[in-house]
């Protein structure tokens, strides 16, 4: 009974996560590295699809993740706002291999 | 998976180097830098630019953007520019100074360069303070800011009035295009490159000076948050005029 629950609920988030990844308009690359944690896309976010990472890069500053991937729209406002340059901003589904070598967060964005 | 060129929305500027930039976090500097960039690249101008750089905070600019530099004394870029715009008027020159240098100790340059209307584009960075020496008091300090060197604010008694330089090139007939603008919403960085890319043409088609007045926050020298800076910013724009002047 356990084993089918827990089977249940592997097919069942896995669904969701499709049907997530499937709504999702844009992808946001972050360039961890580069981030200095200022907070202005965050806010500037209008889907508050951006958080700040509890994690710090090499340089000590919190850096800014796409928690909430599902909600982007695609609409680049964090990138123009990013004073550092970090933000990559493309289609669903289309990530560009320069912003992935540089993204350490990028296995853990779906999940 | 393939990358397709046309599914990228926003990418980072070309023009801009490697290099991590020095300033503080949120710092407006580092957004101006990237507009400029996208528009240098944007115009194909990057083998055609002269940028004259200026002491202050943005004084290692030539480590960001990949373009020609040459850095001028405290507050001389203009007067550099003369020389270099008159020396090859093919390219374009601009200059990227900022309230410390320009409206202070560069006010006798910029006016008279601005007078004599030289073929170059002006980019003045406006944080109201001494951003790089820890923010005390500079000429355009609005009244009643409070900063290191004006504890209670800026009062006219004991200071003076803040010096509207943006609005005194605009008497000169030297100047062909004035333009106030703010990198702090996405609108106001949109707006920003347009009246940017408007002052590369004008200079590129000799009509005089341009001069692009960035009003930017300086986190650091007005202790507040990036956010909050912005906000505070926000508000003070509201009784500012925004846009073209000239």
């Amino acid at each position: 009974m356990n084993m089918h629950n827990t089977l249940f609920r592997d097919v069942h988030s896995a669904a969701l996560r499709t049907v997530h990844a499937m709504l999702q308009k844009g992808q946001v690359t972050i360039d961890a590295e580069r981030c200095k944690g200022c907070g202005l896309c965050v806010h500037t976010c209008p889907a508050q699809s951006l958080t700040l990472s509890q994690m710090v890069n090499s340089r000590g500053y919190v850096h800014s993740e796409q928690r909430f991937a599902n909600r982007c729209i695609g609409c680049a406002s964090c990138a123009l706002i990013c004073p550092d340059a970090c933000i990559t901003v493309s289609r669903r589904g289309h990530i560009p291999h320069h912003a992935m070598q540089h993204d350490s967060l990028w296995n853990n964005k779906l999940a | 998976m393939s990358v397709n060129t046309k599914d990228i929305v926003y990418h980072r500027p070309r023009l801009l180097t490697d290099n991590n930039m020095h300033y503080c976090p949120g710092c407006s500097h580092a957004a101006i830098h990237k507009i400029l960039a996208d528009v240098l690249s944007d115009m194909n101008l990057a083998d055609n630019v002269i940028g004259i750089g200026s002491v202050g905070c943005s004084v290692f600019i030539y480590n960001y953007i990949d373009i020609d530099w040459i850095e001028a004394a405290h507050g001389r870029a203009p007067a550099v520019a003369t020389a270099v715009s008159r020396l090859n008027p093919q390219k374009l020159v601009f200059t990227y100074q900022g309230d410390g240098d320009m409206a202070s100790i560069g006010t006798t340059e910029i006016i008279h360069a601005a007078n004599r209307g030289e073929n170059i584009t002006v980019i003045f960075i406006n944080n109201s303070v001494y951003g790089m020496t820890g923010g005390q008091m500079a000429p355009t300090t609005p009244l009643g800011m409070k900063t290191v060197t004006c504890p209670d604010g800026r009062n006219v008694e004991q200071n003076g009035y803040p010096l509207p330089i943006t609005d005194l090139l605009t008497r000169l007939p030297g100047t062909c295009f004035v333009s106030r603008e703010a990198v702090t919403t996405y609108k106001h960085v949109l707006h920003a490159k347009k009246a940017l890319r408007k002052a590369f043409q004008n200079t590129l088609e000799k009509r005089g000076t341009s001069v692009v007045e960035f009003v930017a926050t300086c986190c650091s020298g007005w202790k507040m948050s990036p956010v909050e800076a912005n906000e505070w910013l926000n508000t003070r724009m509201k009784q500012m005029k925004m846009g073209r002047l000239k």
